[in-house]
């Protein structure tokens, strides 16, 4: 059973089926809407649903590929590394002549005399060659290539510890979305697949949103949202969280992921015109503040704002968006501190006076919204193994595969020198370089 | 002058060059590699100095969109031919990797006007890492092409004989090609999926999505797991390899076209 959990033939195995069952889910709507994926699989619904099919790589039995293939990993590394240490630290070094003579690679020099080499000046050529030279007693032994022996024990590691990687995010990893108006504090959000508010043991407060353009274009360039950390109501840090650069506070990292505008407002400017006496006023008010008319008996107030006024069957004013499509102010007029008479005045529509018979018409020229920043939310533990487990992934890639191990096996034997050469993959390559090692000691 | 017509240029020059190491192929002996040796480097300069000052001009590198990435992956293909040709010896390649520089170039040169121009980067892709993602990526989709015109030679020269194909590197070679360039590739795929990972858990705080075009590269990487232990481990060759090389390049291609124009998803972004 574990001699099958750890065989190359089960990885290959489970390799087939994980890529196999992995277009599948490219193929088929992933986490969609139940109703609509009911609508567009029909019968197949039920099928597909049982079978985990809409979040594929979340199901249960995905997941089970996922832990074979690091089981299967782990098992084979163990199985492996006694072998691959072995290899490399503890080599056959000092052999019999058949030994030499019965390698894939071997040759034999033989002079007419017998040769005045001494063990000390084969080795020095074989290290020419970069080999490491571990022997030279009875016979000249080097090897080449250690590395990507290591490499591969570090590949296998490191892919090992971005499964781990994976399965610490998926158990202990929370993820979640936050929107805040400018101005807002939060100190909760929510995370995907709950109801219940996360709570942070800090709050985070928007204190201004911007969007920022490519010059002379209408292209955003970036989106910022500058906020303030604070513990116990004391500010801890003050930063800005950009698209591309989020903010990393205690084990929590909060990323710019949207954006939009508050129904509530930063300012409304108003222009207010007497009727008879042309008299013309201009004011800059927030929402709910009261404002004078200067030397009248009037007092104003802007009551609600809607960015996208209509109203419903019962002619109540609602707002059909939060796009700033058609904008409406309710203003109320009061007399002598009384209330006088309340109506809506239109940005788009500046002519439209509800306010006929007025002393004074209102203008609604412009406003500013507040913005909302949408942040989102990850804790992620598991980021360390899988930065660390890429970084060792591709540094035992490029070890294990820009080089291969060989060995070399050097001996005089009276008039004749016996190479032996044994590489542990690459054949080709190894030839020439064998070749190239015989030619030099004939040479000499 | 205009970038576009430098391009154009360009890909009339691969057009030749592939003329070139046609002609050579059907002719006796290889006058004509020499001729496609020059012409080849002439139409590299161009490519490089077009998307250098494409670089400078649009003040991003030059993979934002299809055409700037199809472009860019036609000089990718040329960078690696010549490299691996210059360290091997592997000229004759040239008659069946330029077609494929030819046609990738080829086939953005022909998008409409609106597809080609330059536009500002939406702020999730303002990223260092990005960049080094999809230079990393088509490096390693090009080493593929690569061993995919190995793997289709070595089948091809198992089928038929013939003086022309003897001008090809014998099928012992064309292994050896064939995993080269399969290792080269698999590493910096690795580094590609890598460091768009990377990227991606600082644009959206998840290094892994199960996206469309994530999916199909790990999907190709698995592929090209398979082929190395296959290779390294059980020994196969020849035949075997060539197939699965085969199997490799059908999977890359997708991951770079197929997904954009048949799956959609977070990528959908980069067009
Ligand atoms: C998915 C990521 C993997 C990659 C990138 C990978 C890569 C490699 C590479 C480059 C080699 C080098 C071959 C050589 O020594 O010449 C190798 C060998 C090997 N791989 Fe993997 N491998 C992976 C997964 C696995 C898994 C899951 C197993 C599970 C059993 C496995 C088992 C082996 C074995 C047994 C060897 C031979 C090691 C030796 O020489 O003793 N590999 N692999």
């Amino acid at each position: 059973m574990i001699k099958k959990l750890a065989s190359i033939k089960f990885t290959i195995v489970l390799f087939v089926i994980i890529a196999i069952t992995s277009i599948v889910g490219t193929l088929i709507i992933q986490q969609a809407d139940v109703d609509f994926l009911k609508q567009r699989y029909g019968v197949l619904f039920q099928i597909f649903n049982f079978l985990g099919i809409f979040d594929l790589y979340h199901s249960w039995w995905f997941i089970v590929l996922l832990v074979l293939l690091t089981l299967n990993i782990l098992t084979c590394s163990i199985d492996r590394l006694g072998i691959i240490f072995r290899q490399i630290i503890s080599p056959p070094i000092k052999v019999e002549l058949s030994y030499i003579t019965q390698q894939k690679f071997n040759s034999k020099i033989k002079f007419k005399t017998a040769p005045n080499l001494i063990n000390d000046k084969i080795s020095e050529g074989l290290e020419k060659f970069g080999y490491a030279v571990l022997g030279k007693d009875e016979n000249v032994f080097g090897h080449k290539g250690a590395w990507s022996r290591i490499g591969v024990i570090l590949v296998h590691f490191s892919f090992f510890l971005i499964l781990v990687g994976a399965a610490i995010g998926g158990i202990f990893g929370v993820k979640g979305n936050i929107e805040i108006a400018e101005g807002e504090k939060v100190s909760q959000f929510y995370s995907r697949n709950s109801q219940i508010p996360y709570p942070l043991d800090f709050s985070i407060y928007l204190k201004k949103f911007t969007v920022e353009y490519y010059p002379d274009t209408q292209r955003p360039k970036s989106f910022i949202s500058e906020v303030e950390i604070s513990e116990k109501d004391k500010v801890v840090l003050d930063k800005k969280i950009e698209v591309n650069h989020p903010l990393k506070y205690k084990k929590f990292s909060f990323y710019q992921s949207s954006f939009g505008t508050s129904e509530k407002v930063e300012y409304i400017a108003l222009t207010v015109k007497g009727v008879r006496n042309k008299e013309v006023f201009s004011f800059k008010v927030k929402l709910d503040e009261e404002f004078n008319l200067p030397k009248t008996d009037f007092k104003a107030k802007v009551e609600d704002f809607l960015p996208d006024f209509a109203m419903d069957e019962h002619m109540k004013p609602f707002s059909k968006s939060e796009e700033s499509n058609n904008p409406a102010v309710l203003i109320s007029l009061f007399k002598n501190d009384k209330f006088y008479v309340s109506f809506w005045a239109f940005k788009n529509f500046p002519e439209y006076h509800v306010s006929k018979g007025l002393p004074y018409n209102f203008y609604f020229n412009d406003f500013k919204q507040v913005y909302y920043s949408g942040l989102q939310v990850t804790k992620d533990p598991g980021v360390p193994f899988i930065y660390i487990g890429s970084g060792l992934l591709l540094l035992g890639l490029m070890f294990s595969l820009l080089s291969y191990y060989r060995r070399v096996w050097i001996k005089i034997d009276k008039d004749t020198i016996y190479i032996g050469g044994y590489a542990h993959r690459n054949p080709v390559h190894f030839e020439k370089e064998f070749n190239q090692i015989i030619d030099k000691f004939k040479q000499t | 002058m205009n970038l576009h017509n430098l391009f154009y240029i360009t890909t009339i020059v691969y057009f030749f060059t592939a003329i070139f190491y046609f002609i050579n192929l059907i002719s006796q002996g290889n006058k004509f590699i020499k001729f496609a040796r020059i012409v080849v480097l002439l139409g590299f300069l161009l490519h490089t100095v077009g998307l250098v000052l494409w670089t400078i001009k649009a003040q991003h590198a030059p993979f934002s969109n299809m055409y700037e990435s199809s472009v860019f992956f036609s000089w990718a293909i040329v960078l690696v031919y010549l490299i691996l040709s210059y360290t091997y010896k592997w000229d004759i390649l040239g008659t069946f990797v330029i077609p494929l520089a030819f046609l990738a170039i080829g086939s953005a040169s022909v998008l409409p006007d609106d597809y080609k121009a330059i536009q500002p980067l939406v702020p999730a892709l303002r990223s260092s890492w990005l960049e080094i993602h999809v230079i990393s990526c088509m490096l390693g989709y090009a080493a593929f092409a690569v061993s995919f015109i190995a793997g289709i030679l070595f089948l091809l020269k198992e089928k038929r004989t013939g003086k022309n194909l003897d001008k090809l590197p014998s099928q012992e070679a064309l292994d050896t090609i064939n995993y080269k360039s399969v290792t080269l590739g698999f590493i910096l795929l690795t580094g590609g999926i890598i460091t768009g990972a990377i990227w991606a858990n600082f644009a959206w705080g998840t290094y892994w999505s199960w996206d469309p075009k994530e999916t199909w590269s790990l999907i190709t990487w698995l592929v090209y797991a398979i082929y190395l232990h296959a290779r390294l481990m059980r020994g196969w060759q020849g035949r075997k390899i060539a197939w699965i090389s085969i199997v490799g390049f059908l999977a890359v291609l997708f991951t770079y076209w197929g997904v954009n124009f048949l799956l959609s998803g977070l990528h959908s972004y980069a067009q």
